[in-house]
């Protein structure tokens, strides 16, 4: 199976006035075509920015300080999305790649309807098919308009400026077009046959009344559909990869259960290939192909979720699968607090807490190994360092 | 859409507003002594103490307030001001209705550059946070903001009309004062700028507006900055929220993401405090229209304050309110044509 994405030594940092924050040190992993590859890890230990930075998309004051994002595209071209110009990135983001966020009412701008939120999708990355389509219209338009004089010349000069757009014809003049009001009123067929799709779209999200619901605004709809209408301008260009984070966190379970089963069945329609980040594991256990567990910034075990719930490897996944609340079992918490990454531990960030901890794990960071066939690990014991 | 409903709920409140004005000013009236008040209504000083007593009679002034007020309001609907002592005994509504055109040609000119300059600049200082072009915005917005309004009107004067000898002050110059008001040029609207037009002579025009571009200047000065700092901390605001991330992720342009995600949502707070602008540039125009000599309604109203001729003041208060109170209602149809929210309720 190739890969579609692969991180390799992530390095992200920000700056803040306290101090430099270490996010992620040397993040690796990779996701594999048409798998869902879950991301687990308690809060603030950098799942979000694990998946902003495929994006490049690392808010300030953080910057990505080391590593490439080797993205294959649609093309089948493989691009380090970290050297990319903006231009290249912003045609691969909201179309080959793609982000669901946690909070759906955060997510929405307030004050444009979701129509119009899920329509700019479309005007961003099928501007050319969106063009011929509106071309084609107004040509039976002028069929239909004989003697019009009028109307014919509003269409002519509507095909004049499609065509130019069409043709990627004198950019600036366009540019200037679109801010004058009245002459800015050619966008509305383009908008409108935009919008058309964008109902569609929501229609096969499972929205009822899609026409209606184009028309409001985020405040006017629950959590469970604006999470669905996120959804709608995630998948609206076909990704190859979609960037799922923690997308029902925030939402009732009967509607966190209805949006699972919404993001699996899209991702067998679309062959969609998802990286689903989370801090549950029994979501993971529900969604996932393989985990990457990470802990204060690393990936410290990736590994298939059979794999992972029967025989985990690194101390810290063993603690977590402790600490998953089971009837007739004992609850255990992991001892310790979870480190300031200003000033992160040494060597293992884990080991101020591990039950294992050796010697030489405040001295040395211990790199991702492959330990058994599809097991990676990152820990002492296993690479042979402890002797 | 809740749209059309919103703006009939609200010019309907416009209605209780305006009354609460004229009840203001009734009230402040009240202060004053029959006898006072019946000599804002008598042309010069009277010679027989009889004229009084017989305006008292005739205009209610001793009434009940409820009747005193009914007469009152009548008349100001009627447009009967009282007479404007300060500007030549000629009725204080004729004296403001001479000055509205002159200083409504001042505001006309100073709000979009006030409004459209703010939010440039605004934006531009936020996008660019902690950069050179930033901390030059805000230290200029800073200074402006600080400056008096007549010391910042009186260094453009000393600068360009003393120093480089531009113009003088004064809505015209002599010259094209003579051709103005001479019979064959007719004011149409006594905007100097459109009755230049209107009557074919361009120059009065060019004239009007080499005269007008200080005090617009001056006018933008000392209410831009509020504009900027809003903005920017609003735009700022909106940048770091989780929507301006999804429109990032989308793949849509920077461009777009400010000029069209965060702009609008930024503007909601500038548009909140475009009322307390209206305000700031009522006092503004009484200034600058004092100090640039420029004779539109703020200096009548200067001129009626400082020779204590109280009808003219009320009648200039009156007229602010009604300004006012019309900015209030422009300013909340605005706020709820940018934010749908508030269009429910
Ligand atoms: N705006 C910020 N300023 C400073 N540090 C931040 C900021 N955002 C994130 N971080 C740091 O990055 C770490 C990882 O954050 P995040 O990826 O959001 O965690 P997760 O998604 O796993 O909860 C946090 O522990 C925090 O220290
Ligand atoms: S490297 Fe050492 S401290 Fe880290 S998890 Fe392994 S045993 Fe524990
Ligand atoms: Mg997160």
């Amino acid at each position: 199976m190739s890969q579609i994405v692969r991180l390799k030594d992530i390095v992200v940092r920000f700056y803040t006035y306290e101090g430099v924050v270490k996010a992620l040190e040397k993040v690796n992993l990779f996701v594999k075509k048409g798998e869902t590859l879950g991301l687990v890890g308690e809060t603030g230990c950098g799942k979000t920015m694990t998946g902003l930075s495929i994006f490049n998309l690392i808010p300030s004051p953080g910057r990505i300080e080391g590593g490439e994002v080797l993205f294959r595209t649609k093309e089948g071209r493989i691009k380090n999305l970290l050297s990319l110009d903006e231009a290249g990135l912003q045609r691969i983001r909201g179309a080959e790649i793609s982000m669901i966020f946690q909070e759906p009412s955060a997510s929405l701008n307030p004050v444009y309807t979701i129509g119009d939120q899920v329509s700019e999708v479309f005007l961003t990355h099928r501007e050319k098919a969106l063009l011929k389509n509106t071309i084609k219209k107004i040509d039976e338009e002028l069929q239909e308009s004989k003697g019009e004089l009028l109307k014919r010349f509003i269409l002519r000069f509507e095909k004049n400026i499609y065509e130019r757009i069409m043709r990627n014809k004198d950019p600036l003049l366009i540019r200037i077009l679109n801010k004058i009001p009245l002459i800015r009123r050619y966008r509305r067929r383009l908008e409108a046959e935009a919008k058309k799709q964008a109902i569609s779209l929501l229609r096969d999200l499972g929205i009822p009344d899609p026409e209606r619901v184009a028309d409001m605004y985020p405040y006017e709809l629950s959590g469970g559909m604006q999470q669905r209408a996120v959804i709608a301008m995630a998948l609206a260009c076909n990704p190859v990869l979609l960037v799922a984070d923690e997308p029902t966190t925030s939402l009732d379970v009967t509607i966190q259960a209805r949006i699972l089963e919404l993001i699996r069945e899209l991702k067998r329609r679309f062959d969609t290939t998802v990286l689903f980040i989370t801090h549950d594991l029994g979501v993971i256990a529900e969604m996932c192909d393989r985990v990457a567990v990470m802990y204060a910034g690393n990936v410290v075990e990736i590994a298939d979720v059979k794999e992972i719930f029967r025989n985990p490897l690194h101390p810290y996944t063993k603690a977590l699968m402790e600490s998953i609340p089971q009837p007739g079992k004992e609850y255990k918490t992991i001892r310790g607090v979870v480190p300031n990454l200003i000033n992160p531990p040494s060597g293992c960030r884990f080991h101020p807490r591990c039950p294992q901890a050796v010697e030489i794990c405040a001295e040395k960071r211990p790199e991702l190994l492959e330990i058994r066939k599809d097991h990676f690990v990152a820990c002492h014991l296993y690479d042979g360092e402890e002797r | 859409m809740g749209m059309k409903a919103y703006i009939v709920r609200r010019v309907l409140l416009f209605i209780p507003t305006l009354l609460g004005v004229t009840l203001l000013i009734f009230a402040i009236l009240q202060f004053f002594t029959p006898e006072e008040r019946a000599s804002a209504y008598i042309r010069g000083t009277p010679k027989n103490p009889d004229v009084i007593y017989r305006v008292i009679e005739k205009y209610h002034l001793d009434a009940p307030l409820h009747i005193q007020y009914y007469f009152w309001i009548t008349r100001v609907l009627s447009g009967d001001l009282g007479i404007a002592k300060s500007a030549g005994n000629i009725p204080v509504s004729v004296a403001l209705l001479k000055g509205i055109p002159a200083t409504f040609e001042l505001v006309i000119f100073s709000i979009p550059s006030i409004i459209f300059l703010g939010i440039y600049l605004g934006i531009k200082s936020a996008v660019n946070r902690d950069k050179a072009s930033d901390h030059i915005i805000r230290i200029f917005s800073i200074i402006g903001w600080s400056l008096p309004t007549f010391w910042s009107a009186l260094i453009l004067i000393s600068i360009f009309y003393g120093g480089l000898g531009w113009v003088s002050a004064g809505r015209l110059s002599n010259e094209a004062y003579g051709v103005v008001t001479s019979p064959n040029f007719i004011r149409y609207t006594r905007i100097n700028t459109i009755d230049g037009i209107l009557n074919g002579q361009l120059w009065i025009t060019i004239d009007a507006l080499k005269h007008i571009v200080l005090p617009v200047i001056n006018l933008t000065i000392i209410s831009v900055a509020l504009i900027v700092r809003v903005m920017r901390s609003s735009m700022l605001e909106e940048l770091s929220k989780g929507y301006i991330l999804t429109a990032k992720a989308k793949g849509l342009s920077n461009d777009v993401v400010i000029n069209k995600h965060a702009k609008r949502n930024a503007l909601i707070p500038v548009v909140t405090i475009s009322g307390v602008l209206t305000a700031g540039l009522l006092t503004g125009v009484v200034i600058t229209e004092t100090v640039f000599n420029y004779k539109g309604i703020g200096y009548f109203a200067a001129h009626a304050a400082l020779q204590m001729d109280i009808p003219s003041v009320l009648g200039f208060a009156l007229f602010v309110g009604l300004v006012y109170s019309v900015a209030n209602l422009i300013v909340d149809i605005t706020y709820a044509y940018i934010d749908p929210r508030i269009r429910v309720e």
